[in-house]
C-alpha cells in the first residue's frame, strides 16, 4: 500500500512534469525495464483522464491537467475516446448487459431447436387429433359422439392451454427483451389473442441535407477568375472539400481553413489522398457565410509539417 | 527505420532481448511498447516512427559488435537523442505549431461526421468484447465521486482481484478497445 502510495506520488511527478530531468530519465529507463510498472502508469494516466472527463477535479488540478497534459494530440484523443467510452457504457444500450436472469434463461429455453420441434410436432398432435375427431363426429353415431363430446371438451381444453401456454411464452419472451417488466402481470390469453408487440424503439432521425460538395484545385481561382463558391444549406451538417493536387508528395495531410481575417476556424485531423485527391469534411457552424481559405500541409518523416498547397473558396 | 531487415538481421536484434526466439519477441514487444509510451510522454505525436528510428539505431550498433547489456536502457538513451533531435526540428516549424487551448482545439479537431464514425466504430468495439468484460466495463466506470473507491473495492473482491490489478486490467481493457477503434477509423 505505501508502495503504491510512493509511485502514485512519482508518477503525478511525471505526469504533471513536476520531475528533475535526470529523475525523470532514469523513471523512464526504470519503466521500460518493468513491465509491470508501466501499466500502473497506463492505470494512473487512465484514472486522470477519467477525472478529468468527469469534472471530478478541482480549478487547479484542472488547469495543471490542461495545460501539462492536454498538449499533444494523441492524449487529447485520448481525452475524447474517454468521454465517448464513458458516455456510451452509460447509456441504457449497454446497460443491457445484465447478469441473465431466470426468466431471460427460461425464454431463452423456447428460442431454441428442441422447443421449435416440440411446437412442431404438438402442432401436429393437434392437427391430426383434430382431424381424427371430426372424422369420428362426422360417423353420427350416438357412442362416438359422445366420446367426440369429451374429446372436443378435451381439445377445446387443450387449444386453451395451449394459448395460455403461447401467452406465457410471449410474456417471458417481452420479459426477457425488458428485464425491468413485472413478471406477475401477464396478457389475458384469449383463443384469438395475437403474440403481445414488443414496443418498437425507433430514434427520430432529423432531417438533413446532404453535405455539399465543392471540388477545388491547387490555385486560387477558377478559370474564368471567379472564386469558388459554395452553397452552403442551412440544415446541412457541414461540406465536403474535395481537395485535388498536382500530386500527392505526402502520405499524410493536414489543413486549417482561415477565414477572412486570417482566424483558423477549422483544423483537420490527419487526411489521407486517394491518388492525388483529399477530402476534407468541415462543420457548417464553421463556416458562416464569407471568404475562406484551406492551407493544406504535409506530413514530412518527422510528423512536421511543410505547406504543400492552398485553395481558396466562398460560403454563400 | 528499419528498411526491410533481412530475417537474419531480425534473428540479431532479437537474440539481443533473449536466446530464446519466443521471448526475445516478446521482450522486443514489451520494449516496443515502452518506447512508445516514452515518445507520447515526452510529447511526440509520430510515436511509431521515432521507435523506428530507435531501433534501427540498436540494430546498427548490434552490427557492429557493441556489447549491450541492458537493451531497456541502452533503447532509452537512444530514444532520448531522437526525442532531442525531433525536438530540434519540430521548433524550426514552430510557426505551423498553432496553439489552441485544449477546450477549442477538441471542438474543431473533428468533424461531427468523423465523431458518429467513432461512436460507431467504439460500439461495434464494444460489441465484439466478450460480455464478461463488457459486463466489467460497465460496471467499473458506473460509479459517481464519492462512492467510486467503495464501489470497485467491491467489484475487486467480487473479481478476487486487489484494486490495483483491476485499475490495470481496466486499462488494459480500455486501451485495447481505443485501438480497435482506430483500426475501425482506418488509422
Amino acid at each position: 500500500m505505501k508502495k503504491q502510495t510512493e509511485n502514485n506520488t512519482k508518477f503525478g511527478k511525471f505526469f504533471f512534469s513536476d520531475m528533475a530531468d535526470d529523475e525523470r530519465f532514469e523513471f523512464e529507463k526504470e519503466f521500460a525495464s518493468k513491465p509491470e510498472l508501466l501499466d500502473e502508469m497506463r492505470a494512473f494516466e487512465a484514472d486522470l483522464i477519467e477525472k478529468y472527463v468527469r469534472n471530478w477535479m478541482d480549478h487547479d488540478e484542472r488547469s495543471k491537467f490542461e495545460t501539462q497534459f492536454l498538449n499533444t494530440k494523441k492524449r487529447r484523443q485520448k481525452v475524447e475516446f474517454s468521454r465517448q467510452l464513458i458516455t456510451e457504457l452509460s447509456s441504457p444500450t449497454s446497460r443491457e448487459v445484465e447478469p441473465e436472469s431466470f426468466w431471460s434463461k427460461f425464454g431463452s429455453w423456447f428460442q431454441t431447436p428442441k422447443f421449435a420441434f416440440a411446437s412442431a410436432f404438438s402442432i401436429l398432435i393437434l392437427v391430426f387429433g383434430g382431424w381424427f375427431i371430426y372424422r369420428a363426429f362426422d360417423t353420427g353415431t350416438t357412442e362416438v359422439g359422445r366420446n367426440t363430446d369429451r374429446a372436443n371438451v378435451e381439445l377445446s381444453n387443450a387449444r386453451t392451454n395451449a394459448n395460455i401456454e403461447n401467452a406465457r411464452v410471449n410474456a417471458d419472451l417481452k420479459v426477457n427483451a425488458d428485464p425491468k417488466t413485472n413478471t406477475d402481470v401477464l396478457p389475458t390469453p384469449s383463443p384469438t389473442s395475437a403474440p403481445p408487440k414488443v414496443p418498437e424503439t425507433t430514434t427520430p432521425t432529423p432531417k438533413v441535407a446532404p453535405n455539399p460538395v465543392l471540388a477545388l484545385f491547387a490555385g486560387t481561382l477558377r478559370s474564368d477568375g471567379r472564386l469558388n463558391e459554395l452553397d452552403l444549406p442551412k440544415n446541412s451538417n457541414g461540406a465536403t472539400f474535395q481537395l485535388n493536387l498536382k500530386a500527392a508528395d505526402y502520405k499524410h495531410f493536414q489543413a486549417n481553413v482561415t477565414d477572412g481575417n486570417g482566424n483558423v476556424v477549422f483544423r483537420s485531423g490527419i487526411l489521407r489522398p486517394q491518388r492525388s485527391t483529399l477530402n476534407l469534411v468541415v462543420p457548417a457552424k464553421n463556416l458562416p457565410k464569407g471568404d475562406y481559405r484551406i492551407n493544406l500541409y504535409g506530413k514530412n518523416v518527422a510528423g512536421e509539417n511543410e505547406s504543400a498547397a492552398d485553395f481558396q473558396f466562398r460560403v454563400n | 527505420m528499419l528498411d526491410d531487415p533481412s530475417n537474419t538481421d531480425l534473428e540479431r536484434l532479437l537474440q539481443a532481448f533473449d536466446p530464446d526466439k519466443e521471448r526475445a519477441a516478446e521482450k522486443y514487444l514489451q520494449l516496443r511498447y515502452s518506447l512508445e509510451s516514452f515518445f507520447e510522454w515526452r510529447d511526440c505525436e509520430n510515436t511509431e516512427e521515432l521507435t523506428d528510428i530507435v531501433f534501427d539505431r540498436v540494430t546498427k550498433k548490434i552490427f557492429n559488435h557493441e556489447v549491450i547489456e541492458n537493451i531497456e536502457a541502452f533503447s532509452i538513451t537512444i530514444a532520448k537523442f531522437v526525442v532531442m533531435e525531433h525536438k530540434r526540428k519540430a521548433l524550426r516549424n514552430v510557426d505551423l505549431v498553432d496553439i489552441l487551448d485544449p477546450e477549442s482545439f477538441t471542438e474543431n479537431f473533428e468533424s461531427e461526421e468523423l465523431k458518429l464514425l467513432d461512436l460507431d466504430c467504439l460500439r461495434k468495439c464494444l460489441a465484439k468484447l466478450p460480455e464478461t468484460k463488457r459486463k466489467l466495463l460497465v460496471e467499473y466506470f458506473d460509479a459517481e465521486e464519492a462512492t467510486m473507491i467503495p464501489k470497485r473495492k467491491i467489484l475487486a473482491e467480487q473479481l478476487n482481484l486487489t484494486i490495483n490489478s483491476l485499475r490495470i486490467r481496466v486499462s488494459r481493457l480500455k486501451s485495447k478497445l481505443e485501438r480497435c477503434t482506430k483500426d475501425c477509423r482506418g488509422e
